[in-house]
């Protein structure tokens, strides 16, 4: 596992101290940070950071542009939504409902590949945009079962909810419930996750990721069939994000459209990917805590220096919150046209690289 | 030559086909045989990389066969051709430009070593793979390069590489297109020693597509002349240069004067 960080780590010092922060900050917000939003604001990060990270298997690594990652998203958190509406909350159902996730996006990624990976690039885009709207209606079509636009509020096993409390006192000052639990669960589970992917990225498998994307007409002609890589690529990218959308699903104890299988979450998760960088895996740490905090704290930001400059109309006008989707908008703007790359991409290059050079002067 | 009594490693029969109503390649039967390095000749656009593209697999024929050990390919993709021993070095290069020299390398000797598919064991530990790659840079004169991304090389470099891609590969069919396009004059001797030596080793049925007839003449044991996609001449250098349909079709007053010093 070292070894595989070792190798794919950003080189950069900031950007490792950055990653650092991020990741100390989210496991440890129950201790720093005051609140429920806050916790909640972590709990998401660290999916969203899955989520991203495994679009970027497909999209940074091997090149393929698909619109339907979301719908694995939501496959898996409606899975375990469906379940827990249907039958009695209990670790056997949700395992069930997992599986039952897991096949039904494998199913339909490959079924999807199987139509029109042959073709890499526009026409998969269209084909998986086309699935993925289709797979909406389908949610509002079968309401009995999901719910349909309202989605599934629903009671998840005992241990992780807010009512559990197994302890009396509080451990430097947080009190240890089943929400708590409940929290680290999602933390430990994305961890797991993430580190997978990097040792994926790291493999020998990662690299043909990589040549496929650069140039897949010679990675054929070195004896590497591409249709069966790049489906292979797709399938795990979709099983990590089916897993993703089961955290989720925990995480909220609340399952619909908008949370998980909208195209808004398609896009966010395009954006976190675009911005933290392409191909980097860590890219989508740094992407998905860029947008989210944006997302959730750019009105409070802006409501305050608002007030900061009351004495300005024309400036404080243009602080408005309600204004904050114009400066969340320029600030993609600038990140990207800053950091074509991605930030990570911007200030790194694998640590591996420098370490061959200096053995080889 | 053996060709007459040793089963080929590559032959090719009535390998045919168009691309609308333009027949690109028609009709051409060869034998390849071990140890042997055949020049194609032809003017441009007699279709001489059409047809190497039809015998590693990038384009499929119309009619006509290719037999690898006497065994029909038919329907095998461009990577399962190349797995059976097909290796291609391309008249445009065909490089992974963002990647570093030393893993375009990389990729091609794990793929020779069937590595692609372990997702577990990270890809630097392959230190078999390392190794080959470190010997390959030597061979090529890249080692001062190995961590530049390939799309950076110069144009020389990236054409080194191309053929570097060619040995990592080890294939038992070589087809070069034009190794020393583009190429300058102390640039080139490079690519065809390594060529001569590939050859000097033994064990490989080498193909390649060359338009300087000096090099023809250096690495050449026959020579094969497309024209209009047909195969007009076939024969030892010397046999095929002195044919008049051969000099009508192609090889110009250039070569014949060439041909006529030697
Ligand atoms: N994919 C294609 N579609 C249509 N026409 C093609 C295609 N590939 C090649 N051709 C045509 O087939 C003919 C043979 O081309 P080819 O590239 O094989 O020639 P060549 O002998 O390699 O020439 P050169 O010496 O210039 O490399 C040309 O007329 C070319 O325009
Ligand atoms: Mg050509």
């Amino acid at each position: 596992m070292f070894q595989a960080l070792r190798d794919t780590l950003p080189s950069n010092r900031w950007i490792r101290a950055l990653l650092l922060i991020i990741v100390v900050g989210i496991v440890l917000t129950p201790w720093l940070f005051e609140g429920t939003r806050a916790l909640d604001t972590a709990a998401r990060l660290s999916i969203f950071i899955v989520l991203a990270a495994s679009y970027d298997l497909l999209l940074g690594y091997t090149g393929v542009v698909s619109f339907a990652h979301a719908l694995f998203f939501g496959i898996g958190a409606y899975s375990v939504a469906i379940a827990f509406d249907q039958f009695a909350p209990g670790f056997g159902v949700m395992a069930m409902a997992i599986l039952a996730g897991l096949s039904v996006s494998l199913v339909v990624a490959f079924v999807m590949g199987l139509v029109s990976l042959r073709v890499k690039t526009i026409f998969y885009a269209m084909i998986t945009l086309a699935v993925a709207s289709a797979a909406t209606v389908l949610v509002s079509q079968f309401y009995h079962l999901t719910g349909g636009e309202d989605g599934l509020t629903y009671r998840l096993p005992r241990v992780l909810t807010p009512a559990f409390r197994p302890f009396d006192d509080p451990l430097f000052g947080v009190r240890l419930t089943g929400k708590l639990f409940n929290f680290y669960t999602v933390i430990f589970v994305a961890i797991l996750l993430f580190l997978l992917m990097v040792r994926i990225v790291a493999s020998p498998f990662g690299r043909v990721l990589k040549a496929l994307r650069e140039n897949d007409f010679r990675a054929e002609a070195i004896g590497y069939n591409t249709l069966v890589y790049r489906t292979t690529a797709t399938l795990l990218s979709a099983a990590f994000a089916t897993l993703a959308g089961v955290l989720m699903a925990i995480w909220l104890r609340y399952t619909g459209p908008d949370s998980v299988l909208s195209l808004d979450i398609m896009i966010d998760v395009l954006l976190m990917v675009v911005i933290g960088g392409m191909g980097t895996l860590y890219g989508a740490i740094i992407g998905a805590t860029v947008l989210l905090l944006a997302q959730m704290y750019l009105q409070t930001l802006m409501g305050s220096t608002q007030d900061v400059l009351g004495g300005w109309p024309i400036l404080a006008n243009l602080f408005d919150p309600n204004r904050w989707l114009l400066w969340l908008g320029l600030l993609f703007i600038a990140s990207v046209y800053f950091f074509p790359q991605g930030i990570v991409g911007r200030f790194s290059h694998p640590r591996a690289t420098e370490a061959e050079a200096e053995v080889r002067t | 030559m053996s060709s007459q009594n040793s089963v080929p490693v590559l032959e090719t029969v009535g390998l045919s086909v168009h691309f609308g109503g333009h027949q690109a390649v028609q009709d051409v039967s060869c034998r390849f045989v071990r140890d042997t390095v055949t020049a194609i000749v032809g003017p441009n656009g007699a279709g001489k990389t059409t047809y190497f593209n039809l015998i590693s697999g990038q384009l499929p024929q119309t009619a006509g066969d290719v037999l690898l050990d006497g065994q029909s390919v038919r329907g095998w993709s461009a990577s399962k051709r190349a797995r059976a021993g097909l290796g291609r070095a391309f008249q445009l290069t065909q490089l992974f430009p963002r990647l570093s020299v030393a893993d375009n390398l990389r990729l091609v000797v794990q793929a020779r070593h069937g590595h692609g598919f372990r997702f577990w064991q990270p890809a630097s530990s392959l230190t078999q793979v390392d190794a080959d790659v470190e010997h390959l840079l030597q061979r090529i004169d890249l080692a001062e390069r190995a961590q530049v991304p390939a799309g950076q090389l110069s144009h020389g470099g990236q054409r080194r590489l191309e053929v570097g891609i060619m040995l990592a590969l080890d294939p038992a069919v070589m087809m070069f297109d034009e190794p020393t396009a583009g190429m300058s004059a102390d640039e080139a001797p490079v690519v065809l020693e390594l060529i001569q030596t590939i050859r000097q080793e033994g064990g490989k049925t080498i193909l390649l597509v060359e338009h300087k007839m000096d090099v023809i003449r250096s690495l050449a044991d026959r020579i094969v002349v497309l024209d209009q996609g047909q195969l007009i001449a076939d024969g030892k250098p010397a046999e095929v240069m002195a044919m008049a349909s051969v000099r009508q079709a192609y090889l110009g007053e250039s070569v014949v004067t060439e041909a006529a010093k030697s």
